[in-house]
């Protein structure tokens, strides 16, 4: 039972993750290679926000996520609209770029001692007994439902919204959608802020149950797998893939060795190039011949 | 008559205070313009292990600027050259180059990362200066048979804190211990678990799980899960900070009921007071800043009359270390001078170190090793000892690892 809910909770922060990447990647075609510095940011926006308002979780926690929205717009009309124009690769290279930028400014503001929000915002990360005998915290069980919240909030979005409407008609044919009218910078603009909006999730949650310093970016890069297994444009193949790659990870770690926990994923990852390129749920078409 | 005392006095007494003055000018001019000793140092200031190393090299930086504006050593400043390496090898090599050759430097110091030692003992060994780790992992070529140029003075040490931790588990407990083993997979810490496991197999525990954990972990919680269900009662951790506490707090999610002892890195105070937990145990070669001792009181004043936030005592003692060697070489102090000075000099960190760190000809880690364990009372609110100081004999230690 506790490997079940070790797979959900380390199969949530893998949402949140991949999330991120399969909107921006299916709004601009861009691989920001910067996801997991823009969680460390998300980390360090809630870290500053619980400083001023100790014990008031309430106004900090959607305070950072607006801080990461926000940042993520910003990234946009700063960084990727200048990019216009220039091929894909040049991007990507920028975001490489961008994750360096935020490391260091971080390092300049907070230094690189390791913090722990919560215990500054008064709380601790208390073990609950589930039924079954597994044993989760707090902080976990917030992490698999937002998880689950995310996606079903992105699908309800992008299905029925009409501005998620116009994303994803702008993701299909963007030259399209601007001649029918549709602002496609916003839609980038806003596909990069819900792209960080999960990668703040993903921080605010990992940092109150782990730690906050420079280097929680990497952890980004983990969920790398779980994105492209499912499909680099698919938000659908998000969960399975994260459920796929956690369970795959603590099975790793609980029968075979733990240090093949950081290979696996990449393991199934060539596999899925090797049969189905375009991940499980990924559109055929969008693969590319090199 | 009286008045005439009184003034004559008063004439007498601004005399002296202008001498005093003028003299005290002059030692501190002298320090600032005469010729420097030319200390370099390559350091893990930014990167991923800057959270370890940087709070050592900020201390020593403080250390060094109270030093000469005390006036020096011998009259001259201490002129410390800081190189940043990211913990990259490359950069290290590059940064020792460029000290010995461009900067001409009496002295290396290394506060970084163990992959970073290689390029910077050849360039040691290629020009022949003296080479300190101060704040970094003692390498094996400073125990002997020492590396004539290679001298350690950090406190933590693979095989013997190992060793150490495992004999006070041991002394701590009367019934059969079970005891479960946690790294970050790096050859140095590998070095210390082994021992830890060789040792505790030697004093009949049972070792039930050893752990290796990769560099990123997004989540500790299926590490702690194995270490609990193998039926550990007591866990020992020997790895940079990140990997030491993740899996005790993983435990402690998890509702785990046993003891955890680590080698207690300079976040260790602010953990216990966040954590608040009886069953975390550390063993550290350097005192804690919470014992209030006087000496650490001056240490603590010394950070903050320089701007220093962050204390990491292993920096203070390396920064000594320099100090009382430069002292020792006498000037001029050229590299062959300061080796020689080094190979036979005992340095005392009054308030900081069990016990002094004394170089031999064969010796360059220290002749004797001290440790203290500590862990959090709850109710007093603050760190005590679990076991006060406690001195290790280095070659007779050796003899029985090896």
């Amino acid at each position: 039972m506790q490997l079940f809910a070790n797979t959900l909770v380390l199969a949530s922060t893998y949402v949140l993750l991949a999330t991120g990447y399969v909107v921006v990647y299916r709004a601009s075609r861009v691989l920001n290679l910067a996801h997991g510095e823009l969680m460390m940011l998300g980390g360090y926006a809630f870290f500053a926000l619980v400083s001023v308002t100790p014990g008031q979780l309430i106004v900090a926690v959607p305070a950072a996520l607006l801080v990461s929205f926000l940042a993520g717009v910003a990234v946009y009309f700063a960084v990727m609209r200048p990019m216009a124009g220039h091929p894909v690769f040049s991007a990507v290279l920028v975001t490489v770029s961008l994750g360096i930028l935020l490391r260091g400014l971080v390092i300049l503001g907070w230094t690189a001692d390791i913090k722990y929000p919560l215990a500054v915002a008064g709380y601790q990360n208390a073990p609950l007994h589930m039924p079954g005998g597994a044993v989760l915290s707090g902080v976990d069980l917030f992490a698999i439902a937002t998880a689950g919240a995310l996606l079903l909030g992105l699908w309800l979005f992008f299905a029925k919204s009409r501005f998620g409407i116009q994303m994803r008609a702008t993701a299909e044919n963007s030259r399209l959608a601007a001649q029918r009218g549709i602002d496609i910078h916003l839609v980038f603009a806003v596909a990069w802020g819900i792209s960080t909006f999960a990668a703040g999730l993903a921080g605010v949650l990992y940092t109150s149950s782990v730690r906050l310093d420079p280097e929680i970016g990497v952890i980004g890069l983990k969920a790398f797998p779980v994105a492209l297994i499912g499909g680099l444009d698919s938000l659908a193949g998000v969960l399975p893939a994260a459920l796929l790659i956690a369970l795959l990870e603590i099975l790793a770690i609980q029968y075979v060795s733990p240090l093949l926990s950081e290979v696996v994923p990449f393991l199934a990852l060539l596999l899925m190039l090797c049969v189905r390129p375009w991940g499980l749920f990924g559109t055929k078409e969008e693969i590319e011949r090199v | 008559m009286t008045q005439i005392l009184l003034k004559c006095l008063l004439v007498k007494c601004l005399g002296y205070l202008v001498l005093v003055v003028t003299l005290g000018f002059a030692i501190s001019a002298q320090a600032q313009t005469s010729e420097p000793y030319k200390v370099g140092m390559t350091a893990a200031i930014t990167g991923g292990s800057a959270t370890s190393y940087a709070p050592m090299v900020e201390i020593f930086r403080a250390y060094i600027s109270k030093v000469n504006d005390g006036g020096g050593v011998n009259g001259h400043p201490i002129q410390v050259i800081y190189e940043d390496d990211r913990g990259e090898p490359a950069r290290a090599g590059t940064n020792s180059k460029k000290l010995v050759e461009q900067d001409q430097v009496a002295l290396l110091v290394n506060t970084s990362i163990s992959a970073t030692y290689k390029p910077m003992i050849a360039t040691a060994r290629d020009s022949k200066t003296p080479l300190l780790f101060g704040g970094s992992v003692c390498p094996e070529e400073v125990f002997p048979p020492a590396d004539p140029l290679l001298f350690c003075t950090t406190s933590f040490a693979a095989l013997f804190d190992g060793d150490f931790a495992v004999r006070f588990i041991r002394e701590s407990t009367k019934d059969k211990v079970r005891l479960g083993l946690a790294l970050l997979d790096i050859p140095i810490t590998r070095v210390g678990i082994n021992a830890a496991e060789t040792v505790g197999k030697k004093l009949g525990m049972e070792i039930t799980a050893k752990v290796p954990m990769p560099p990123s972990v997004a989540d500790f919680t299926p590490y702690a899960s194995k270490l609990k269900d193998a039926g550990a009662d007591w866990v020992f951790a020997w790895s940079p900070w990140p990997w030491e506490i993740g899996p005790y707090e993983a435990l402690l999610k998890l509702g785990w009921q046993g003891n955890y002892i680590l080698y207690g890195f300079q976040p260790l105070e602010a953990a216990f007071a966040r954590l608040n937990k009886e069953n975390l145990y550390a063993l550290s070669g350097v005192a804690l800043l919470a014992e209030g001792l006087p000496e650490l009181k001056e240490i603590q004043a010394v950070a903050a009359k320089y701007g220093v936030s962050r204390i990491d005592l292993e920096g203070w003692v390396a920064a000594v270390a320099v100090h009382e060697t430069l002292k020792a070489c006498g000037w001029p102090c050229s590299r062959e001078k300061l080796q020689g000075a080094m190979s036979g000099i005992s340095i005392t960190v009054k308030g900081v170190k069990g016990g002094p760190i004394s170089w031999s000809r064969d010796n360059h880690f220290r002749t004797e090793q001290w440790y203290k364990i500590y862990r959090w009372d709850s109710a007093k609110g603050r760190p005590v000892a679990a076991k006060d100081w406690t001195r290790v004999d280095v070659a007779q230690k050796l003899k029985e690892l090896k």
